[in-house]
Parts: structure tokens; sequence; C-alpha cells
């Protein structure tokens, strides 16, 4: 039987003691094995430890403990989380087979809260990619067509949640690894503001990138969940002292006169027109909620992409030097080759004669590109824009549409829209908006000022209030 | 597809990484590649260095560097001893047979010819 109850019904259902957190995680993990062949969703689903957690679970509502509202919801994370006693590879071979002796802190703070894991999921391995085709464990399919990506890095999770397979996901996101799937696959995603969730036990890409934030069916559900994980953390000194808002009661929040910026240089005709036509159906609903629409200009935003990658390369260079086989993994012929390109090239970035004139140079425009997004917001609440440049494409087609030398900066050129909100930290929201005539969905993008989660979360659920295309599931 | 990035690509300037550089470049980072895998790098890092050598074109004068976006500049914990993983846990991932306690490693220090 599939697991057809929102989160929210799961969490009335559980309350009203109508339906068990076990029988839940048993709907979650039979849909995550029989989905598992067609969609490669998953590296690790774990009954054994679902159910125990299952079990605690009911245990503590049955005991008459005031528990949150995710105790006993069945979920789904990436496999780039360490877990205790959970294997863990972050996509690679490197890792296959890894248990780690210790968690995460957002996996620690959602056994607190009582959620179930059913499984690790799929990914680009160590992030590196925007498809989930780039990894160890083949590629994750997208439900609405599995013949097409499910969007990267955190596809499996995508593909997961947008089939049932579990009530909420927690993702990652460095360069838009939760929003890019979560367009893909018709899911609302969250970027959080860098430091707002602790990336203890994160295995890490780009540590001055890297977020972890939710993915799930609604903005309302992402905003239960972020309540659960964000927060200060000892054990990341970068996390954030600054509180933690009650998300879900600012959902409603007046939206009345709030201002989106569109910024020119993201709305070419370059983009997709069915994108563009749909990103700008969206945009006049949210002007018919009380929105205002206004032109902006981030003039810096075209050396983005290049700002971007020589940092987030340096960083991956330098954070997976820790992988040499001595206290864990295979050695460092296990790499992929896409792997091996961004780490050369970062240390290219780094290394004598090259680091003033590229990582000196990616830091300076990052302070330019940090300072124009705060000069918009001063007169802009939020700034739109796509989250992807054009819908899922077909497993291994991104590279027809470019010529053959080209072919490995295509997917880096597919980020183009996501990238730049990791570069600055602010948080941006990837919201279901609709559906292209082959029947993909496509994803609108808000960027919110630093830690304005509340202000995205409420726009995106009165949006989603109005609109039904979250509501949509694929068949499986 | 997106029309905007294969402009982009048609004028972006192009970097050639030779075989030495390639090469010096695996050391750095501790990468053996074989010879069939270098010629093949040497492509699409030419590619996409070119393509991330664009930060030049930025004005930068007198712009301060950012390493991080939070502005943070220290975070402080009480110095005191908390909970930590046991010994056998902390070696529970080696891939090699551990000994004494002790992660086996390879030799670093050599005796000069």
């Amino acid at each position: 039987m599939k697991l057809k109850h929102t989160f929210a019904e799961s969490v009335t259902l559980l309350q009203n003691k109508e339906l068990s957190a076990v029988e839940l995680a048993g709907l979650a993990l039979d849909q995550a094995e029989s989905t598992n062949s067609a969609l490669n969703a998953f590296i690790t689903i774990d009954r054994k430890t679902a159910l125990d957690q299952a079990k605690t679970a009911d245990q503590r509502r049955a005991s008459g403990e005031i528990v949150s509202s995710l105790c006993g919801l069945p979920y789904v994370m990436k496999d780039v989380y360490v877990t205790k006693d959970v294997t863990t590879t972050a996509g690679s071979q490197v890792l296959a087979g890894y248990i780690p002796p210790y968690s995460a802190t957002v996996y620690e703070k959602l056994q607190q809260s009582g959620a179930v894991l059913i499984g690790k999921n799929n990914q680009d391995a160590w992030g590196h990619g925007g498809s989930s085709e780039n990894n160890d464990f083949g590629p994750v399919k997208n439900p609405w067509n599995e013949s097409r990506v499910a969007g990267g890095s955190s596809g499996g999770t995508a593909a997961a949640l947008a089939v049932g397979a579990g009530l909420f996901g927690i993702a990652e996101d460095t360069g838009g690894s939760i929003r890019n799937p979560a367009s893909f696959c018709n899911l609302t995603g969250l970027k959080v503001t860098y430091g707002r969730v602790s990336r203890y036990g994160a295995i890490a890409y780009a540590s001055s990138f890297d977020t972890v934030g939710p993915m799930a069916r609604s903005a309302q559900d992402c905003a239960a969940v972020m309540e659960a994980i964000a927060g200060f953390d000892s054990l990341d000194a970068s996390s954030s002292h600054e509180a933690v808002p009650f998300y879900q009661r600012e959902l409603t929040q007046s939206l009345r006169g709030k201002v989106i910026g569109i910024p020119k240089e993201f709305f070419t005709d370059a983009l997709n027109p069915q994108v563009k036509t749909i990103v700008n159906a969206s945009l006049r609903q949210l002007e018919q909620l009380g929105m205002k629409l206004t032109e902006i200009s981030l003039p810096t935003v075209k050396y983005g992409h290049a700002i971007y990658y020589v940092l987030v390369f340096a960083e991956t260079s330098s954070n997976l030097g820790r992988y040499d086989a001595v206290r864990f993994g295979a050695d460092r012929s296990h790499f992929t080759d896409e792997t091996i390109r961004r780490i050369i090239t970062g240390t290219f970035g780094l290394s004598s004669g090259y680091y003033d004139a590229y990582y000196k140079k990616a830091m300076q425009g990052r302070s330019v590109l940090i300072q124009e997004f705060a000069e918009a917001y001063q007169k802009v609440d939020v700034i739109a824009s796509p989250v992807m440049p054009f819908p899922a494409y077909p497993i291994g087609g991104i590279e027809s549409q470019f010529k053959p030398e080209d072919v490995d900066l295509a997917m880096y050129l597919a980020d183009i829209y996501t990238c730049p909100a990791n570069t600055v930290g602010v948080p941006a929201i990837s919201i279901p908006a609709g559906f292209t005539k082959q029947h993909l969905p496509v994803g609108l993008q808000l960027h919110g000022k630093m830690f304005a989660e509340s202000t995205l979360l409420a726009i995106a659920h009165q949006y989603q209030s109005v609109t039904n295309w979250h509501q949509e599931s694929p068949r499986l | 597809m997106c029309r905007c990035a294969k402009m982009t690509l048609e004028t972006m300037p192009k970097k050639n990484i030779s075989t030495t550089e390639l090469k010096h470049l695996s050391d750095l980072a501790h990468l053996s590649l074989a010879a069939p895998h270098l010629v093949k790098l040497k492509t699409s890092l030419t590619a996409l260095i070119g393509y991330i050598g664009e930060v030049k074109k930025i004005k930068l004068e007198g712009i301060q560097p950012v390493a991080q976006v939070t502005g943070k500049v220290n975070e402080y914990r009480p110095d005191v001893i908390t909970p930590s993983l046991t010994q056998t846990q902390a070696l529970s991932g080696s891939p090699k047979p551990t000994h004494q306690g002790f992660f086996v490693v390879e030799r670093v220090l050599h005796h000069e010819a």
C-alpha cells in the first residue's frame, strides 16, 4: 500500500491515534522499496532502523509526552549526513559501506523530535553535480518522466518525496542542490541562510557555501521541519546565534506592500520560453496577493558563476584532501572523473602563481556580489528568478546541447540562477509554479534577506493556498 | 537549452594547461592519474579554467576579499572536556587493520640515498 496521507493529515492521524508511527513507516518503506528499482532514489533503505525509531515514537506519544509534530513522521535524508550505525556514502565509492561512529546534528535533532528515518538518498557524489547522474550508484530517475534526470545534487531526496516514500526530506545545498531537484520534481525546497542550520556531520563539499535544509510537498511542511532543525550548535562554529522564529506561525503574515525585485540579468531572451512564461505567470499571481514587482539590476551576477566555481572547487580540493584511506574510506583512486576535475581545478586556483589571479579575485568578487545584494535589499524584500534555465532534461542529454569541447561545462552552466544565493549566503526557496507542455515541473525561485526564511516560507505558503501545482503527483 | 550559456562559452578566453602543469597539480592533490586520464582531463580543464578566468574581468580595485559570509570573527566554547568517541569507535572506520590501538599509515620519512 502507498503512503497517500499528506504531512498535515499524518500529524492529525498520529495525534488522534488513528494511525501509528509503525504503520506510517511501513507505508513509506514499502513505497521506497517498490519504487527504488525504477527511480534509484535510495542508496540505503533501513527497515530495521525505521521501525525501531517508529516504535519509539509510538511509545513517546502513548506515554503522554508532549512531542513535536514531527514525532512519528517518516522522512528521508540525503546520504551526505553521517548517521551513527547507518551506512553513509556521500554518493561515492570512496565511502562505500562506511558506518559512521557519530551522527550529524540535524539527524540528532530529528531523532529528538521523534521523526523516523526511512533511508538515505542517492545523490551526485560529494554534491558534485546538478543532475544526480554523477555518482557511483547509478543515476536517479525523475518520477515525472523516468527517462529524465531528477536534478541534483539532492536528486534522490526529491524523487523519493515526489512518490511518497517520506513526508519530508533533509537535503543539502551548496549551489542549488536542494532547489534544482525540487524544481525538477515539483517540490518545495528551502536553501537556508548560511549558518541557520548546523553543518556538523554534513560531509563537506565547500564549507563556506554548504547549507542544510528541508524539502517537502509544501512550504507549510518545510516550516514545521525548520522549527526542528534550525538554531545554534556549539559543534558548528559557523552556525548562528540568531533566534529561531516560529516559522509556522509566521506563514500567514501580511504580504501586502512587500516588494519583489526582478533582476533584469535573470530574465533575458536566453531563458527557455516555457520556463519564462510559467515564472512570469507565478509572479503575476504574487502581485494579486498584494505584492509589488519592480525591476532591479545585479550587474556582477553575470560573473557570479565564475566566482562561485573558483571558490567551491578550491574548498572542495581542500575538504576532499582528508580522504586518504587511513581513518575511513577507500583510497583516492576511487574518485569519479568529475570529482577529480573539481579537485584539480580547485588546486589550480589555489596554487602558487595562480592564487592572486583566481582565488583572491573570486574572494573579492564575492564581496562585490554580497554588496550588490545588500543594496538591492534596501529597495526590495525578495528577489525573484527561475530556479533552472530549463526543465528536467534526458539522462545523459545535457551534453547533446553543447559543442563537444564544452560538454564538461554544461552541468556547471545549468546552475546559473542558483549559485548566487550560496555565494552571498542568503536564503532562497524553490516553489512549484507550473508544468511545461511535456508535463515537466517548473519552479519559481525567491531569494530573501539574511535570516528571512519566514518571509520566503510565508510567500510560498500563501501562493500555495491559491494555486495547486504543489499538490500534483507523478503516477508512480 | 540555455542560449545565454552558449554565448558565454563561445566568447570566453582559453588558457591551455600543459601536461607538466597537470602532472604538478595532480601531485599537489595526491591523485595519481594515468596518461590517458591526463589527456582527457587536459581538454576539459582548459575549457573550465578558461571559464572561471572570467573573474579577471570584474572591477575589483580597493575591494576586500571575503572567505565567508557570517561576519563572525571567533566563536568560543567553554574550555571543558566533553564526551567524545571511544578509541574503538574512532578506529572503527579504518580500512586497514589497526595496530595496538593506532591507525596504520604509509611511511612518510625515508633515508636519503
